[in-house]
């Protein structure tokens, strides 16, 4: 059958899944030529539509699952996602860079002993004022009574 | 549907199976980087298609490099036991199936399982898009293998 030319286009649109629209429609139901060409072109697109799926309806050989599970375990293990492994990498560094610079060694004995020990002189470099000087005067209180040539006001 | 995929773009048995192999090694190692698991299909599917895109690229080089006398040769690299096993139609088909863009959205859309929106997936382009060129791919068709 073939279809009138001014409609051909629409008629084979139309064997392709797309809508009539109300002209074609009342056309395809006056036109021998145009319906008969219609059921041809569905029959072959149809023909057309499974032959195109056997084209990729392909099954790989049956040996195939245990050549790619084989594969699998002869790989190394997946190793963490780079985004990961570089956060990860990023912490720990800055985790040792904190520690390294907030921990102090332990100090060893001798420095220890040499922290301890004084020497006999440092008390007579003390000052007999010493208490005076490094406690905090409290309101009220007098520490202090200077006065021009009283050196007993101490 | 790995398999499937890249026979394809390939349409060869062996190659499709190297490239098989190597989508699910690939699979496995980046499995950890797939932050939707319900993507894992697309996902794989697009590893598949990318694959098998880089090995016919590959092989179209190496045509390029051991010199014409090997097209000779590589010219019935399509399978002869598939195009034996097929019928008329599909041969005539093999034939007709319009190139590039035309020729992906038609075969991935052919394979079971893949829907437009899979396919839009694919090859990262829009599903109306897809859906367009699957329409003109099978319009061509049409008008050149109706009797």
């Amino acid at each position: 059958m073939t279809p009138c030319p001014e409609w051909r286009d629409r008629v084979t649109e139309h064997a392709l899944g797309l809508p009539a629209g109300d002209r074609l429609a009342a056309h395809l139901a006056g036109c021998v030529g145009c319906a008969g060409a219609l059921a041809a072109l569905r029959a072959r697109a149809g023909e057309l539509d499974a032959a195109l799926r056997g084209l990729v309806a392909v099954e790989p050989s049956p040996d195939l699952p245990a050549r790619v599970l084989a594969r699998l375990d002869a790989a190394p293990a997946p190793r963490w996602p780079r985004r990961m492994a570089w956060v990860a990498a990023s912490l720990i560094i800055a985790l040792g860079v904190a520690v390294g610079l907030y921990r102090t060694p332990p100090p060893t004995p001798l420095a220890r002993e040499l922290s301890r020990w004084r020497s006999p002189a440092e008390a007579l470099l003390r000052a007999p004022v010493e208490p005076q000087l490094t406690t905090v005067p409290r309101l009220g209180e007098i520490f202090f009574e200077v006065e021009p040539g009283g050196r007993d006001a101490l | 549907m790995v398999y499937q995929v890249a026979y394809s773009v390939l349409a060869n048995a062996a190659d499709a199976e190297q490239v098989t192999q190597g989508v699910f090694l690939r699979a496995f190692r980046k499995l950890g980087g797939l932050r939707e698991p319900e993507r894992f299909r697309g996902w794989v599917a697009r590893m598949s298609w990318r694959l098998a895109l880089n090995r016919r690229r590959s092989l179209a080089r190496a045509l390029r490099r051991d010199g014409a006398w090997l097209l000779g040769l590589a010219a019935p690299r399509e399978d002869a036991e598939a195009l034996a096993a097929g019928n008329e139609l599909q041969a005539r088909l093999r034939e007709e199936i319009p190139p590039d863009k035309l020729r992906a959205a038609l075969l991935l859309s052919a394979i079971e399982g893949l829907d437009a929106r899979s396919v839009s997936a694919i090859l990262r382009i829009p599903e109306g898009t897809v859906r367009s060129r699957l329409h003109l791919a099978r319009r061509r068709l049409l008008e050149r293998l109706s009797p």
